[in-house]
């Protein structure tokens, strides 16, 4: 793993980036792009809540050891969905469900920049970030043989939760149905918002399980000021 | 008056685009002004149609060359003229809609403005702006069923005037309809080749493995 592509700021990027944060009570993950100079943010924030918009924070974040060709292509995919999100008519902007598991087949359309969720019900942080790049045709990280955890089915059923009931004061609960079918799904897989980052230092993406778990490590410790301690 | 295959019907229609035939409510209709330069193989000079129809263009009768025709059964061959006590039939101010340019014909019209366009973008180095116009071009032509004309472009883009990034665009925007490009494969072996030459062969193929 290449920790020197693992960046406290962002101010610096290029053109294309995956930035990791803490949050109040886990982490989360999105993509930087620059379009025409300006550095943008385009993440999944919650359910049928995209965020693109030009960056006005400093974001830790690795710049995936991708080819540069491949780079132009996912920052084209981002521009194409940020245009769509600016759209004046509100119903053509992007409502895209939050859940867990990484559906088969789940890509943007690379020419119009539409959502298709295959057999998933929608997505997390996470599996955005992962989806936007395998719909450019550069998956970051292969998912055959990914472990599940019991922190993380702990997690999910957290986040589960925050679905049911809402998060106070703005944020709304989910429509119970699509609750309900997000909850059947578990427990699945997670690729924790770290990793999603981890891998993009990889030596050779697609990076597999044991490769983004300890790089995902790695970062947190960062993150954390070294509370949380990893080799990568 | 031959008998022809049904199959070499719709491959005519199909894959002969560059004579002006065009689709309107679902008949195919030819110009008679290729027919009577007599360079169409003989045994494609049929036109077809389930609805029967004959018409002339926009201009006099007596120019024959905007004049279309076309019919439920074959009637013309490469020797005949088109017939003036015919034609004087059609009332002054006939014009048959189906002369009108399709849009998809407008699209494959200006293929070449389009590329040289990319062209100038990959030159003056702005790649962003024209990765863009491939996504947004190309997006436009898949969305509206264009498959013909995508495939026309992949043809006629000179992949040796395109960087490396460029190419790989043209590649993934139209990866997921590649069973309908077959022109396709030819851009991705000329890519394949270029890269191999710029970054080594082995390089090349492990970059543009998924995009094959």
């Amino acid at each position: 793993m290449r920790g020197e592509l693992f960046h406290f700021t962002s101010q610096n990027i290029t053109n294309l980036a995956v930035f990791i944060m803490r949050t109040d009570n886990g982490t989360h993950t999105g993509v930087l792009h620059r379009d025409r100079g300006t550095l943008f943010v385009l993440d999944l924030l919650w359910h049928e809540a995209l965020r693109s918009r030009p960056c006005r924070d400093e974001f830790a974040c690795v710049v995936p050891n991708i080819d540069e060709d491949a780079k132009n292509d996912v920052a084209a995919l981002c521009r194409l969905i940020n245009t769509r999100q600016q759209n004046p008519d509100p119903t053509r902007r992007y409502l895209i469900p939050y859940a867990f598991r990484f559906g088969n087949n789940v890509r943007f359309n690379i020419q119009s920049g539409e959502l298709m969720l295959g057999d998933g019900l929608g997505l997390t942080c996470s599996t955005f970030v992962l989806a936007v790049f395998e719909s450019a045709r550069v998956p970051l990280i292969d998912l055959n043989g990914w472990k599940e955890r019991p922190k993380d089915e702990e997690r999910h059923r957290s986040l589960l939760e925050q679905m049911r009931s809402g998060i106070p004061p703005n944020i709304l609960p989910a429509e119970p149905g699509h609750v309900q079918r997000v909850e059947k799904e578990l427990p699945c897989i997670r690729v924790r918002p770290e990793e999603v980052a981890a891998a993009g230092m990889s030596d050779d993406p697609p990076a597999n399980f044991y490769q983004v778990e300890a790089a995902g490590r790695w970062i947190l410790s960062h993150l954390t000021n070294g509370a949380e301690q990893a080799n990568i | 008056m031959k008998t022809i295959p049904p199959v070499i019907q719709r491959r005519f229609v199909h894959e002969e685009m560059n004579a002006p035939w065009e689709f309107q409510t679902g008949a195919p209709v030819c110009n008679l002004q290729r027919i009577m330069q007599g360079n169409l193989p003989s045994q494609w000079i049929i036109a077809f149609t389930e609805i029967s129809t004959t018409g002339w263009g926009p201009l006099p009768v007596a120019i024959v060359s905007d004049a279309v025709a076309a019919s439920g059964e074959p009637f013309i061959n490469p020797t005949l003229r088109p017939d003036p006590p015919f034609a004087l039939l059609m009332p002054e101010n006939y014009r048959n809609i189906v002369s009108q340019p399709t849009k998809e014909k407008l699209e494959s019209l200006s293929i070449d403005t389009f590329l040289e366009e990319v062209y100038s973008l990959a030159r003056m180095g702005d790649i962003p702006g024209a990765t863009d116009k491939i996504f947004d071009r190309i997006d436009r032509l898949l969305c509206d069923g264009y498959f013909r004309v995508c495939n026309q472009i992949l043809k006629r883009v000179e992949p040796q005037k395109l960087p490396s990034s460029l190419r790989r665009s043209f590649l993934t925007i139209t990866a997921a309809a590649k069973q309908k490009l077959p022109a396709r494969n030819g851009f991705y072996e000329k890519a394949l080749q270029l890269l191999g030459q710029e970054k080594g062969e082995a390089q090349a193929k492990k970059l543009l493995s998924n995009l094959a």
